[in-house]
């Protein structure tokens, strides 16, 4: 299966390629079957872009993202980040590296060490390197604290816990950034954050993006959030990669049902907004047993017979507009679905 | 009586008893007749027992009493199975007297038991749900947070209310408050909450039981934590259906199978077996929902309950209960942070900050005609698909502010962005101004979502290429104000 799934390859044919991902798989143990989370992913991140990865919880988006970072081994494929692939690196070699990627996590609370200062944790990637005097240190803590909108007077002495969601976020944008990164990987950065906090996180990585030359790849589930951030955005779908476009292209044209459904599910902040796209029904099915053919067939409502016997490849619909669908939707492909004769669904 | 020992595990002894007693009490004469011949056998069992025992102990001699009692196992054994028989028919008989339980959905149809207060809330006259000037504070060590500042609204019987607010606005304290599930010490409530017609604040605990999933219950954010770890969900919403309805525990497991067949569970006869951790996170939540509608109540509350779930869930959660709303005709008071959740399924939306209404208004004419500034601010904060990518959010600088020490007047008006001095030094009341039903609380609402402040301060415009809001900085909370509970 992996090996039709590298025909088609979401390749970027401009730009300086700084992060490409090639036929990226991770297995998980699980008792004695073995469950692939990430079944032959394959993109490019070029030098300061965003990249958004979008999808459902259990499809493999976060497991990708820690991959990148090596906190997760890729079971097979290569990630050559600046001509160097990551999955043979061991020891002093991998961690001189991770200083150059680094990642931002979900949960910004119990991400932060709660019994130390925030001064002493921002600075402590610094430490780890040895980087500069002490007064050195404490210098570009107080400027990386203002640079994300925390007071370093107020803020510096005290501990994560007397903080609110959005500040911890901040704190650890900050700790991320100490190291002078090139690549950002940011696992849901605000998705345990309200709406009016996480519009300021999504600024502020926008301000930051700016100021220190950063390319990001974004894992989110929200379309909406991604769109907003990223210049290009990667929708996964138990394991595989199903659609990869421009941002405003993707939600112009989207072309796999599961975008579709993805942006109808999306709640709009007008009473009279009527979605036409179809809201998506049943739930993931389990990854230690997918759906032959393409994966999403279960619970599309376009599904043939087709779907069922024949995985589709990643080809390009237009230009950087690439989809893995057998029947894309809209016009984008040229080509609809023939009618629906009999429920392939299983 | 026979099933005496089915009653839910929840229940105390004391009031098992008491709804034992009610049902032998509305049984048909032959079952009745049935149970008293039963009881009558037991008791000349007991004394004919007992004086058998007498002569045994009255008896010296080693290895009589063994002879003297084989003698009499066969009359034990008659009697057993004569008290057996006629309390299995007793119970049969009064089964087939009460009214046969339909399944699925129709629950909401059954009589309810005649021990709720509610009984005659049909009758009952105005709105569903009255809130009046409630006020709700925390007695802490640094002082009391008035987490609530008189909130007063209704809720009429069928509709949707949207409470919409960021974290810290009160908005969960209001909804725990309602319900009166509040800590029992330092905790300071006023004000009244009229239910139906019945103040739950001036109600005990045990009265406010009988009302608790009976006729007003609740969703709750975290799922995983509100369902208990260690039983089976089938279990978990059963027992409701056994302390409320009265069913017994057959009926009460049908019921729990149609009601998750109807939250969408696919094969509910094996996963009412199922413990919460075996299913996922918006399988939980409906589960959750299962349990909230199981005795059919008159009014949901729903706080945050698709947060932390993923978007394509989140939208079949809400819809579920949109559906569920419709056909049984209950009244939903839905809490959320997010103006988008609540957009398109609410009909009326209140906008909380810091503990206080600030904007209430049907839900078009609060999109269509936003009075006040933070309504608007906490609608433009949401990242819109139309809105090209890249497209700078118009974010709210700071935090809501510290709930010990409010600031004076206007509590927006440190972030606001129109704030004058007026709003500074005094408390803009909930007014209105055309419509009867739009109020809010600014001295300068917004016209076509233009202030109408007098001279509008040049930091509004301070938007794209800005330095980041900076939280710390700005909040007029001082050290104290970022303590999180």
């Amino acid at each position: 299966m992996t090996e039709t799934a590298t025909e088609g390859e979401a390749t970027v044919h401009d730009g300086d390629v700084v992060l490409d991902v090639h036929d990226l798989v991770v297995e998980f143990k699980s008792g004695r079957q073995r469950v692939q989370a990430v079944s032959g992913v394959t993109f490019q991140v070029r030098q300061g872009e965003t990249l958004g990865l979008v999808g459902e919880s259990g499809c493999g988006k976060s497991t990708t993202g820690r991959t990148l970072v090596q906190v997760q081994a890729a079971t097979s494929g290569t990630i050559v980040y600046k001509g160097v692939d990551l999955n043979g690196l061991k020891g002093r070699q991998l961690r001189q590296l991770r200083t150059k990627i680094q990642m931002i996590f979900q949960d910004p609370i119990s991400s932060l060490n709660p019994r130390r200062r925030i001064k002493d944790i921002v600075a402590e990637p610094l430490v780890i390197w040895k980087r500069g005097t002490k007064e050195e240190r404490a210098v570009k803590v107080r400027a990386m604290l203002e640079a994300v909108g925390i007071d370093p007077d107020v803020a510096g002495d005290r501990l994560p816990g007397e903080f609110s969601g959005g500040q911890c976020q901040r704190i650890s944008i900050a700790r991320a950034l100490m190291a002078d990164p090139d690549l950002l990987i940011c696992d849901e950065p605000v998705s345990a954050l309200d709406v009016s906090v996480q519009a300021q996180i999504l600024n502020l990585l926008a301000d930051l993006k700016q100021q220190f030359r950063l390319t990001m790849v974004f894992i989110a589930h929200d379309l909406a959030v991604v769109k907003n951030v990223s210049d290009r955005v990667a929708v996964m779908y138990l394991g595989k990669l199903v659609e990869i476009a421009g941002s405003d292209e993707l939600y112009r044209a989207a072309a796999h049902p599961y975008t579709e459904a993805l942006l109808a599910s999306i709640p709009e902040p007008d009473p009279d907004h009527e979605s036409d796209h179809k809201a998506l029904t049943g739930e993931l099915p389990s990854p230690l047993n997918p759906p032959s053919g393409c994966r999403f067939r279960t619970r599309c409502p376009y599904a043939q017979d087709r779907c069922a016997a024949e995985e589709p490849l990643l080809r390009e619909v237009a230009p950087g507009h690439q989809v893995a669908c057998h029947f894309p939707v809209g016009d984008a492909a040229g080509m609809v679905a023939p009618p629906a004769q009999t429920a392939a669904t299983t | 009586m026979a099933d005496r020992s089915e009653s839910g595990e929840g229940a105390t002894s004391e009031r098992r008893w008491a709804r034992q007693w009610r049902r032998f009490h509305e049984a048909p004469p032959i079952a009745k007749v049935c149970f008293g011949a039963a009881a009558v056998v037991l008791v000349v069992a007991g004394i004919f027992f007992g004086t058998t025992t007498t002569t045994v102990t009255e008896n010296p001699s080693g290895g009589q009493p063994v002879v003297q009692s084989d003698d009499h196992v066969w009359v034990y054994t008659v009697l057993f199975l004569a008290v057996l028989v006629l309390a299995f028919l007793g119970r049969h008989v009064e089964r087939r007297h009460r009214a046969p339980n339909p399944h699925g959905l129709t629950v909401a149809n059954r009589s309810r038991p005649k021990n709720l207060q509610f009984r005659d809330v049909g009758s009952q006259e105005g709105p569903l749900l009255v809130v009046e000037d409630l006020h709700t504070s925390f007695r802490t060590q640094r002082g009391t947070v008035h987490a609530v500042d008189g909130v007063s609204f209704e809720v009429e019987e069928g509709k949707t209310l949207g409470i919409v607010g960021e974290s810290g606005s009160g908005k969960t304290v209001l909804s725990r408050s309602i319900m009166g599930l509040l800590p029992p010490r330092d905790v300071i409530r006023s004000g009244t909450v009229h239910f139906a017609g019945h103040d739950l604040t001036a109600m005990d605990d045990s009265a406010l039981r009988e009302v608790w999933g009976a006729e007003l219950s609740m969703i709750f954010q975290d799922p995983m934590t509100a369902l208990n770890p260690v039983r089976r969900i089938g279990d978990q919403i059963c027992e409701s259906l056994v302390l409320h309805l009265d069913m017994d525990k057959k009926e009460a497991r049908t019921n729990a199978v149609e009601l998750l067949r109807s939250v969408g569970i696919p094969s509910p006869e094996q996963r009412v077996r199922w413990y919460p951790f075996q299913l996922s996170g918006g399988m939980r939540q409906r589960v959750m929902i299962a349990i909230a509608l199981a005795c059919a109540p008159r009014l949901v509350m729903a706080d945050e309950p698709t947060t932390g779930l993923d978007v394509t869930v989140q939208a079949q959660i809400l819809d579920l209960l949109a559906d569920l709303q419709r056909e049984r005709h209950m009244a939903v008071i839905l809490v959320t942070h997010d103006l988008g959740v609540v957009a398109s399924r609410a009909d009326e939306i209140i906008v909380m900050y810091a503990g206080r209404i600030v904007e209430r208004a049907p839900t078009r004419t609060l999109f269509r005609d936003t009075k006040m500034p933070y309504t608007r601010a906490l609608m433009d904060s949401i990242p819109r698909l139309a809105d090209p990518s890249g497209v700078r959010l118009n974010a709210i600088g700071g935090r809501p502010p510290d709930l010990i020490n409010p600031p004076k007047g206007c509590r927006f008006a440190p972030r606001c962005p129109y704030a004058q001095d007026k709003c500074r030094e005094s408390d803009p009341p909930l007014r209105t101004v055309g419509s009867p039903d739009h109020v809010f609380a600014c001295w300068f609402p917004l016209v076509d979502g233009v202030s109408t402040a007098p001279a509008v301060p040049v930091r509004v415009s301070s938007g794209p290429g800005s330095a980041p809001a900076v939280d710390s900085g700005q909040a007029p909370a001082g050290p104290t104000g970022e303590v999180e509970a």
